[in-house]
């Protein structure tokens, strides 16, 4: 999975990810909260890395799974 | 400090009369407030009726109930009847005002608790400073220009204050055990599932937790028994019969399996933080010091659950009202709404494995102790943390050491540990699911071997 936090995302790419990521999500975000989006985008990224560049030692079931039991 | 047992004594016997506590914590929060800003209202009227017809009940001969009397305060994001719950946040202030009390104060009011107002948190409680911008940053007690913690920093800034013997706040992340390791009170951060959070404005539904914050270990464990039990009305609340903890406090810890955790803990901690868990861990007789494996991906997990949940939730205000929210937290919701699903998915199943293995820690031990905080309270304003030679940006990060525990919903109570530093700072002390009342019987112990202490400001 592509990731900010790679080297591979340039601030270009994040900056339109969240300006289309907003404006489908409804959110009517000003150019001027743009740049301080991004910033924090970047950083949660960079904390997920931790996650998303993990393989897990062991596959673990779907969080959310349905258990009717 | 006038503790909640001492008070709820008086009351019962008819020492004192319930109003008359009731005016005296009003006059304290009247002199005490404007300094400190805990409170965003106070409940006068209410709080006077409910103290004279405890009065009343009393003198006709009815049980005035174990908390007879004792005044407490809520974080306002719980349901107050009469006011908006507007969870730290201006643009909630329009909302229809609580037709109901939240679950756990009509618990509490029922217990013979008197409810005396509704106190400061950080918006949306997103935030471990409470530098809320709506509605000012809430002051330490013991240092005014410091913050309190947060996101409940005006529920343990209240109570350190001596406003309240007791208040009762949410840990999504750390929001309990962070102003109370701050502002030197305790604070139990139930398991997840174990109290009902219904009639509170939600943050991470998957994370939510409630407790209470108190003077002593003791006021801590009675104000928790009171506040068991399951209710319908949170599809996450565990359907578990109450099991009190009060009557157990006084055992020793003889027997009990103390570890103090290390690696993660000791790396983002403060020479101070390191030592107020080494103290507590000696006097709790640990006999080693072990590693969580992975610490660090646990809490990136609790990261991104915060941020996708935290940001979906707020999504109607992000359409409809961004320019009014606040802004420490609005733009992180927005990131936060942006999450992919990939990566909030992933986040859950670290999250699961996580907790796997440290249940695996809890055949082997029964209690582990690791600092509450990386630091003590810092001055308000300040963006930054300077930690081991590493530049961190301090508001997200004031809960680097609380997250990863409360990410797999364990029972902790941070305790404020005494002779550290000029500034409280606290400890966690986390024990497997269910098991509160290891927690609070440790807190005890070391309140008892004088190495836990809630003091009192000095006068500022």
């Amino acid at each position: 999975m592509k990731n900010p936090a790679n080297d591979d995302v340039s601030i270009a790419d994040v900056k339109e990810f969240v300006r289309v990521g907003c404006a489908v999500q409804g959110i009517d975000l000003d150019e001027a909260a743009v740049g301080r989006v991004v910033e924090v985008f970047a950083r949660n990224a960079r904390i997920a890395a931790l996650v998303t560049d993990w393989p897990l030692p062991d596959e673990q079931d779907p969080a959310a799974l349905l258990r009717l039991d | 400090m006038e503790g909640a047992l001492e008070i709820a004594r008086a009351v019962r016997s008819g020492e004192r009369r319930a109003i008359d506590v009731v005016d005296a914590t009003l006059a304290h929060i009247e002199r005490a407030d404007p300094h400190l800003n805990c409170f965003t209202h106070v409940a006068a009227d209410r709080a006077r009726l409910h103290a004279e017809a405890l009065d009343a009940s009393r003198r006709a001969g009815r049980d005035p109930g174990p908390l007879a009397g004792v005044p407490f305060a809520v974080k306002n994001l719980f349901d107050v009847q009469g006011i908006p719950t507007v969870a730290g946040a201006r643009t909630r202030e329009s909302q229809p005002p609580a037709r109901a009390d939240a679950v756990l104060v009509g618990r509490l009011s029922a217990a013979g608790a008197i409810l005396v107002g509704a106190l400061n948190m950080d918006a949306y409680a997103y935030g471990f400073t409470t530098e809320n911008t709506a509605y000012g940053a809430t002051r330490n007690p013991h240092d005014p220009m410091r913050i309190a913690g947060g996101s409940s920093g005006g529920s343990g800034a209240a109570v350190a204050a001596g406003m309240v013997p007791v208040s009762l706040g949410s840990d999504t992340n750390g929001s309990i055990r962070v102003p109370a390791s701050l502002c030197g009170v305790f604070g139990l951060k139930p398991t997840f599932g174990r109290l009902p959070r219904t009639g509170t404005y939600p943050f991470v539904a998957n994370l939510d937790h409630l407790g209470p914050f108190a003077t002593t270990a003791a006021d801590l464990a009675r104000v928790y028994d009171c506040l068991q039990g399951h209710d319908a009305g949170d599809p996450g609340c565990v359907r578990r019969p109450a099991e009190p903890t009060s009557a157990a406090l006084e055992a020793d810890v003889a027997g009990l399996r103390v570890a103090r955790l290390t690696g993660y803990f000791d790396e983002w901690a403060s020479d101070v933080a390191r030592t107020a868990s080494s103290r507590a861990s000696e006097a709790l007789g640990a006999t080693c010091a072990i590693e969580l494996p992975e610490v660090a991906r646990a809490r990136a997990a609790a990261f991104v659950i915060t941020a996708s949940e935290g940001g979906a939730l707020r999504l109607p205000e992000l359409r409809e009202r961004y320019a009014d929210m606040e802004p420490h937290s609005r733009d992180r919701l927005v990131a936060g709404a942006l999450t992919p699903a990939a990566w909030y998915l992933q986040a859950q199943k670290v999250r699961a494995w996580f907790l796997a293995r440290v249940r695996e820690v809890f055949d082997r031990f029964d209690l582990l102790v690791a600092p509450a905080t990386p630091v003590p309270a810092t001055p308000i304003g300040e963006d930054w943390l300077e930690l081991n030679g590493t530049r961190l940006p301090l508001r997200p990060n004031m809960g680097i050491l609380t997250q990863p525990i409360s990410c797999i919903g364990l029972p902790v109570c941070a305790v404020p540990v005494t002779g550290v530093s000029r500034l409280s700072t606290g400890v966690q002390l986390i024990a497997a699911p269910w098991r509160e009342d290891l927690c609070l019987r440790a807190a005890a112990w070391l309140e008892r071997q004088g190495v836990a202490r809630c003091e009192g400001p000095k006068e500022n």
